[in-house]
């Protein structure tokens, strides 16, 4: 049994080696291929803390972007009611997703990535996506309707280059041809959708046998109190 | 025994209560038949409570104007003091005055000419005219079967004596001045002409519905030739129907429903010379998606305002279209009959038959508030509303269904947003702000109202050239969030970032100077520091 402070002192050290392997993230950004492959196979660049920490930006920039954005560009209603949770799972349950789906597949199909490799790339790709989100806030709130198009246009832009750097990153970690890398992405695209199917599928299953037991339990309650 | 007593006593004394609870609001509001289904459509779509727009003053029935029980109002149309109302099944003109008292009540036509009982192209075998017996057994004295009004400025009553085939021109007295009959229109086979409803633009040549007509309305020269069709309404062809033609057979496409245009139901027109026409067969399925899409023209609008050569001109720039109610059954579909125009503000009115209500559009096509509704006994409500008048401050619908003339007065929240929108139309914005304030004191969810003062405030700004401007800028991006104007609130933001811009271009200059230079002097310092740090190594 080890002491809290052994724990406290690890989750220090820990914390501390993340957030200095954070900024490779940027390097990543400018040298996709080059930064994947060291990612993947440099031991000192591993950084599964970091990844599940970018996850949080995004969700945290995704709420941000929600909450904060001009006028002009939204629901001014919608911005009165806040679930977090919601919001998190929104923004960040795709690429889960995503990386169960992809993981499922490139296992089977030669992919050299391990789930760790996977997670890390796809949570280094979101960056992009949080930097546009973090844009477009003051942004929105700067232009009129007649400008949208800037607004639309860094939008827009930041999904095509985390979807990009996505692919890339798929390509890099399991050693795939471009070939290879989108018929694998189209495939985990189909796998997300089956996830999706199965997880509502057994939510439904779920709460038809809660309710038949409820019901059973009334039931019986109501019998036994005759 | 003592408990016994304390229970039926604690009873008794709940039982009270509970019953003049129940029975107290009862006390309280007397049924109150001025009670109308009172709501609007906020700028979602969705229906919210709204204050009483119009309140029924009188109700006025067969008895009350001293008629028979055949009474069967079927237009009517104000023209002056006077109302005109056109009795289908008495076969007479009944007009009021001011105080809905019978002036005069037209059932004998004196100096009418002969009917025309021929139809026009059609001849018997012998090549003599083929004359219609129907039309000998009618009486030339009297109306059969009028559907339709118009009078023009001089007091002249244009009737369309329907079943009698003609129009007829009398005064108040029954002194005809004229007939139109036995009008010929070669396009249509055997055609009959039979004038539905009526009116008379200004070069003087007449403008009707004829009974089963539908390529539009019949335009008809002052000596009786047809010249032409009017406004035709397109005809409703949508993909789905083309892929069915597509890939139905022969035998299918005979069972299939002919694509006929739309008939018009009513017509009237504006002293500027604009024609309101309304449509009220419009399937429910057709106008729920043209209402979702925000695209009701053509074929798909219930109400429109046609320009002297054809065209619709009706203004549809609201949040939603002016089609009525918004939210209905498929089963029920609106059926807009008649439009009553104000001619002052330009602001108009519609009524659904098949729910009794009506509602009233400003120019621009913005609901402003209804009124009516659907019942079989109570004032105020219409079983099937057929014709509607507007007469000042007054709304004035027939009922066949009731066999009642309702008589409605505007309310004062009605009156304000009335004296609005006429003050907008005559082009005094700042007299009509005032009038907006006024009503969103009344209805907090009058969003057009919000709309009027925004734009007052930034017509404000744009002529005073002072620091108040700023103020009236920002006052109008309040109201145009409040009223989900996007499209006036991004105007206004833009005049207001533009005025800030300019006014404080030297500091925001400076600024982006300052952070150049910083960054420039920044980077030296860095490769300095850099370049003694190796020196030292």
């Amino acid at each position: 049994m080890k002491s809290i402070g052994y724990y406290a002192k690890r989750l220090g050290t820990g914390t501390v080696t993340m957030f200095k392997r954070l900024p490779f993230a940027f390097y990543i950004l400018a040298h996709p291929f080059d930064g994947f492959y060291e990612l993947k196979n440099d031991p000192r660049r591993h950084n599964l803390p970091g990844a599940v920490f970018l996850f949080l930006v995004l969700a945290l920039t995704s709420i941000l972007k929600r909450q904060l954005t001009g006028y002009l560009f939204t629901d001014p209603f919608a911005q009165m009611n806040l679930n977090v949770p919601y919001e998190i799972a929104v923004s960040v349950l795709p690429f889960i997703l995503f990386i169960i789906a992809n993981w499922c597949f490139t296992s089977l199909m030669d992919g050299d990535g391990k789930f760790r490799d996977i997670f890390t790339a796809t949570a280094y790709s979101t960056i992009p996506l949080s930097i546009c989100n973090l844009l477009a806030i003051p942004l929105s709130n700067f232009v009129t309707v007649s400008e949208s198009g800037v607004y639309n246009f860094i939008v827009a832009f930041g999904y095509v280059w985390c979807y990009g750097m996505v692919f890339i990153g798929m390509l890099v970690t399991h050693q795939y041809t471009v070939k290879k890398a989108i018929a694998t992405a189209i495939l985990s695209i189909i796998g997300m959708a089956v996830i999706a199917f199965i997880i509502v599928l057994i939510a439904f299953l779920v709460t038809q046998v809660a309710g038949f037991i409820i019901q059973l339990y009334t039931e019986i309650s109501f019998r036994l109190n005759e | 025994m003592k408990n016994g007593f304390m229970k039926t006593a604690v009873t008794l004394v709940l039982l009270t209560v509970m019953t003049l609870t129940v029975a107290l609001p009862a006390f309280a509001l007397p049924i109150n038949s001025d009670i109308a289904d009172n709501y609007t459509y906020n700028y979602n779509r969705f229906p919210v409570q709204a204050p009483l727009a119009y309140k029924a003053i009188k109700v006025i029935g067969a008895d009350d104007l001293g008629l028979d029980r055949q009474f069967q109002p079927s237009d009517i149309y104000v023209r002056g003091e006077y109302l005109y109302i056109v009795d289908r099944g008495g076969n007479r003109i009944v007009v009021l005055d001011e105080d809905y008292q019978v002036v005069s009540v037209i059932t004998e036509l004196k100096n009418a000419p002969a009917l025309y009982a021929y139809i026009p192209g059609k001849t018997n075998s012998d090549g003599s005219p083929y004359q219609d017996p129907e039309m000998l057994s009618h009486n030339k004295n009297t109306f059969f079967g009028p559907e339709g009004i118009y009078v023009d400025e001089e007091g002249l009553i244009y009737v369309a004596d329907t079943q009698n085939r003609r129009i007829v021109m009398c005064d108040i007295e029954g002194n005809v001045s004229g007939v139109i009959q036995g009008v010929r229109v070669d396009v249509i086979n055997d055609y009959t002409f039979k004038p539905v409803k009526i009116v008379v633009d200004r070069t003087g040549s007449f403008l009707a519905i004829g009974y089963a007509v539908n390529r539009g309305l019949l335009e008809i020269d002052n000596d009786g030739t047809f010249r032409s069709f009017v406004g035709a309404p397109p005809v409703t062809y949508n993909a789905a129907d083309w892929f069915w033609r597509v890939i139905a057979t022969d035998e299918q496409k005979k069972q299939l429903v002919k694509y006929v245009p739309t008939e018009y139901s009513n017509i009237n027109i504006d002293d500027r010379g604009f024609i309101y026409a309304t449509i009220s067969t419009i399937s429910a399925p057709e106008l729920l998606t043209a209402i979702a899409n925000d695209s009701v023209s053509g074929s798909l609008a219930p109400v429109k305002k046609l320009s002297p050569a054809g065209s619709d001109v009706l203004r549809r720039t609201g949040k939603f279209p002016p089609v009525g109610d918004l939210i209905f059954e498929f089963n029920s579909s609106p059926q807009i009959v008649d439009v009553a125009v104000d001619n002052e503000s330009g602001r108009y009115t519609i009524i659904d038959s098949r729910s009794g209500r009506f509602f009233t559009y400003d120019p621009d096509g913005n609901l402003l508030y209804m009124g009516g509704g659907s019942s079989t006994d109570q004032n105020g409500r219409f079983r099937t509303a057929n014709s509607i008048a507007i007469r000042g401050e007054h709304i004035i619908i027939s009922d066949v269904g009731n066999k009642s003339i309702t008589v409605y007065e505007t309310t004062e929240y009605a009156r304000l947003i009335n004296s609005a929108v006429t003050a907008n139309a005559a082009g005094r914005f700042e007299e009509a702000a005032e009038f907006w304030k006024k009503v969103t004191t009344f209805n907090s969810n009058m969003y057009i109202a919000y709309i009027g003062l925004g734009k007052a405030e930034m017509r404000q700004a744009m002529a005073n050239y002072d620091e108040t401007r700023f103020d009236h800028y920002e006052n109008a991006l309040g109201y145009f969030s409040k009223a989900i104007e996007k499209d006036n609130y991004s105007k206004a933001y833009g005049e207001l970032r533009k005025e800030e811009l300019s006014k404080n271009f030297s500091f925001i200059f400076i600024g982006i100077i300052v952070i150049i230079v910083g960054i420039i002097v920044l980077y030296f310092v860095r490769k300095s520091l850099k370049k003694k740090k190796r020196g030292a190594k």
